[in-house]
């Protein structure tokens, strides 16, 4: 987990916009350009004139090089920041000085020249109420200003910002040299003394370019044009002298030198959108409606890649920083009593789709540490195993003698090749698994079948003991068969094995077929709706570009019309399904598979079988790449039930044995236990796949309350209700005796996770000892 | 909520009175008055509440 959180310290979240790094005040620009949208131009102007000191001032010297930076420059024309700031001065109604009631704070400074950067200094200062005397050579105020604007501009701001403030002036006072103000009692001093003014030594190498010493006991500062600061730069080296200033008199400390680090900001290609300029109508400066408008244009540039992209940091709206906060927080060792959790919805939630670092500029894996949380999470036992423990179950049944198959090439021992369908693809139509093994096997009688879980849903669940077991299961079977290569159709497995079992030689059905087509024999079953079709990249085949270009190949080859699915082209995403968050967070998994159903208004073609049914979930038209080529033309078929998806992987294995090696499987375990015989309607079969309810688990319920007795009965509507526990869940029915034949008819089903603790010792004795 | 009081425990043919029940998960017990049979104790947990107030605990218990 550490390697992850390593590389969270080049996140640029908080890096700052080009213009405000160029702008010498470094203001929040965005909160600026948000209240000038907005038409907040009281708290815009209130936000300028604490970053300035001196708005008006400010305005006038203000020469935008933010306009140089801004990326909008070649997309329309930069933002004018500099007419937006005058546009707050002009449309701001309360325009009055701050007032500050603190208690004095008993030292004294003194500064040197009343210029804009002497003055803004003593206007910080005396705002901190220091004891603050300015000291001027000439007889007036301003300084350079003189020079650059009207008199009653630069006057009027001084005086209305000092308004409140309490600060001596001493014009026609020039000091020469240090000793002029020993003994006035001054704890620091500020020198502005202007362009070629006196430096009293700050300025020399001695200074350390800092342009600050200790003369016995005196903090000296200089600043402004005495420096070289020119314009807008000298009103904010006051600003920051005050700062510099007041950090000195509490911690005795000089600053070191002030350095205005460049942004490393990476603004994410695709959000820069042409927009043109808006031009003042009269020429000069904004309007109310044209400030707003040019407001609007601004793309407040910050480094947002992951909130475009993952689809979980906008459905929780928290960017990565925080992401990371919340799960160190909720990984540490600890009971929940005594610390948060506040990840551990978020990180059950994840797709684990890896989209944040293929997009993330400095390479961030969110993906690894999610994955890495859960892990921690289930190794320390804080892991709700309800969240996983539907798919678990699942890859249990799958790896079971009633799904898994392992054999070699009908009449052969062993095989070159192994087709690997992975366990969901027969699940959902085993048809087609038994063509496509039919079409490999026509071109190559050498290849054998391996049905099984790649162990993605343990690995997904963090259980990395299970998921080990899982890839070894797969690894045995391989050499078992003489060490094929393994042609898997899943996306996924293909991804899981790549990962966890790189020494297995892999390669995808669909390249596969593709190259060994003429020999395969491929009729395809021909488009099944109208076309054209945008092919659906599963997020687990990203970088497998060989499949991505055969199933495109192989569609057009069917006959379909392809359109590109612009959503996908710079990373493909998940389609909600990843990760299986579909319990611990039902909303994301429906809302990222509304969203890339939303993405094209095209059916999609899709080669992850969970994409397919996804997408077809949310009524979007799709089909599976091997419906092309092996279906019935049937079109868009309902997603098998969770019954029916074990009840397809268990035909999927006898009548691949009965059909191709000629072996004859008794129909594992009966129907109905007990020999009952229990109904259900198409409406409760549909609930309760919803809730992830098996019939099995319905009919055991029904067998248990039948068999014990333990049941309850609603005299009023004549029915029974009964649970009972299986693994970790409790399941109830509502059923009715139906007839004279024995028939049952389950009318409803549901199901919870608590357990029912000590039901079977009643009054302190135990009566029920089936319980 | 459905009080359970047209039901009957099959076994003890008595009506289901509210009593206090156990419960667990992930840890952590508490009790709650559901419809039982006096006699033997057999629960019973209407759909309602399966899927109101205890999914709202599960949810919170599983944020902990």
């Amino acid at each position: 987990m550490e390697d992850f959180l390593e590389k969270f310290s080049d996140c640029l979240q908080k890096e700052a916009p080009f213009c405000a790094t160029e702008c010498p005040f470094r203001y929040d620009v965005l909160d600026f350009i948000d209240k000038m949208r907005k038409g907040l131009f009281n708290a815009a102007f209130r936000l300028y004139r604490n970053a300035t000191g001196f708005p008006h001032i400010a305005a006038g010297l203000c020469r935008a090089p933010c306009e140089g930076v801004c990326p909008m420059g070649g997309a329309g024309g930069a933002i004018s920041l500099r007419l937006l700031e005058r546009a707050c001065l002009d449309f701001a109604k309360d325009k009055r000085a701050a007032g500050y009631n603190l208690p004095a704070k008993g030292k004294r400074v003194a500064i040197l020249g009343a210029g804009p950067s002497g003055m803004a200094c003593a206007l910080r200062l005396s705002a901190k109420k220091y004891g603050v005397e300015v000291f001027e050579g000439s007889g007036r105020m301003g300084g350079r200003l003189w020079d650059f604007m009207e008199p009653e501009i630069f006057l009027g701001d001084f005086r209305e910002q000092l308004r409140n403030e309490e600060y001596a002036l001493r014009l026609d006072s020039p000091v020469r040299g240090r000793d002029e103000l020993d003994g006035m009692g001054f704890d620091a001093v500020y020198v502005a003394t202007g362009a070629g003014g006196a430096g009293f030594g700050l300025l020399d190498a001695g200074a350390g370019g800092a342009g600050s010493l200790v003369y016995g006991g005196v903090g000296w500062f200089a600043g402004g044009a005495l420096v070289g600061s020119g314009g807008a730069r000298a009103l904010s080296d006051g600003l920051a002298a005050a700062t510099a200033i007041d950090s000195y008199l509490k911690t005795g400390n000089l600053p070191g030198p002030r350095v205005d680090a460049a942004t490393r900001m990476i603004l994410e290609p695709s959000r820069l959108v042409q927009a043109p300029a808006v031009v003042p109508e009269n020429g000069l400066s904004f309007s109310e409606g044209e400030a707003r408008r040019e407001a609007d244009r601004c793309l407040k540039c910050r480094c947002d890649a992951c909130r475009i992209y993952c689809d979980l940091t906008e459905f929780t709206d928290k960017w990565p920083l925080r992401i990371r906060d919340e799960i160190v927080a909720t990984t540490l060792p600890g009971a929940s009593e005594v610390k948060a959790t506040p990840a551990k919805r978020l990180m059950s939630a994840s797709n684990l789709a890896g989209i944040c670092k293929e997009v993330c500029p400095a390479g961030i894996d969110l993906e690894g540490l999610i994955l890495a949380g859960r892990q921690s999470m289930h190794r320390q036992g804080k892991a709700p195993w309800a969240f996983h423990d539907f798919w678990i179950r699942d890859m249990e049944f799958s790896n079971g003698d009633g799904a898994a198959l392992c054999m070699p090439p009908p009449g052969r021992d062993s095989c070159a090749y192994a087709f690997f369908p992975g366990c969901q693809l027969g699940a959902g139509d085993p048809l087609l698994v038994e063509r496509a093994y039919g079409a490999l096997l026509r071109a190559r009688p050498d290849t054998g079948l391996l049905i099984r879980c790649c162990g993605a849903p343990a690995g997904w669940a963090g259980d990395v003991h299970r998921h080990g077991e899982a890839v070894a299961g797969i690894q045995a079977e391989w050499e078992r068969l003489g060490r094929p290569t393994l042609i898997a159709a899943c996306p996924s497995c293909m991804l899981e094995l790549g990962r966890y079992a790189p020494q297995l030689p892999l390669r995808s059905l669909y390249e596969t077929l593709h190259e060994w087509g003429a020999a395969a024999r491929l009729e395809a079953a021909g488009p099944v709706g109208e076309g054209p079709y945008a092919v659906f990249d599963p997020c687990a085949a990203r970088h497998d570009a060989g499949a991505k270009s055969a199933v495109r190949a192989l569609a057009e080859g069917a006959g379909c019309a392809l359109r590109p699915l612009a959503g996908q082209e710079r990373v493909t995403r998940c389609c909600g399904y990843g990760g299986q968050p579909g319990v611990a967070s039902p909303e994301y998994a429906s809302f990222v598979a509304r969203k890339r159903a939303g993405e094209s208004g095209l059916p999609y073609i899709a080669y992850c079988v969970n994409c397919r049914d996804a997408f077809v979930k949310e009524g979007k038209e799709c089909v599976h790449i091997l419906e092309l080529l092996f279906g019935d033309g049937g079109g868009m078929a309902r997603p098998a039930t969770a019954s029916e998806r074990r009840r397809n992987r268990s035909d999927l294995r006898r009548g691949l044995l009965d059909r191709l090696w000629g072996v004859s499987v008794r129909q594992e375990g009966p129907d109905d236990p007990g020999g009952l015989d229990i109904r259900m309607g198409e409406g409760l079969l549909a609930r309760m796949d919803e809730d992830r309810i098996l019939e099995d688990e319905v009919r055991s319920v029904v067998e248990f309350c039948q068999r014990t007795g333990r049941r309850t009965y609603d005299g009023e509507k004549g029915t029974f209700s009964g649970y009972r526990k299986i693994g970790h869940m409790s399941y109830w029915v509502e059923y009715r005796l139906a007839g004279a034949e024995g028939a049952i008819e389950a009318l409803n089903a549901y199901s919870h996770r608590m357990e029912i603790e000590l039901e079977a010792v009643w009054n302190g004795v135990r009566t029920q000892p089936d319980l | 909520m459905e009080s359970g009081r047209s039901r009957i425990c099959d076994r003890c043919k008595v009506e289901l009175r509210l009593m206090d029940a156990q419960f667990s998960y992930l840890k952590r017990s508490f009790r709650h008055k559901v419809p039982r049979c006096p006699e033997c104790g057999q629960v019973y947990i209407p759909e309602d509440l399966a899927r109101g107030r205890m999914r709202e605990v599960e949810t919170t218990l599983e944020d902990k």
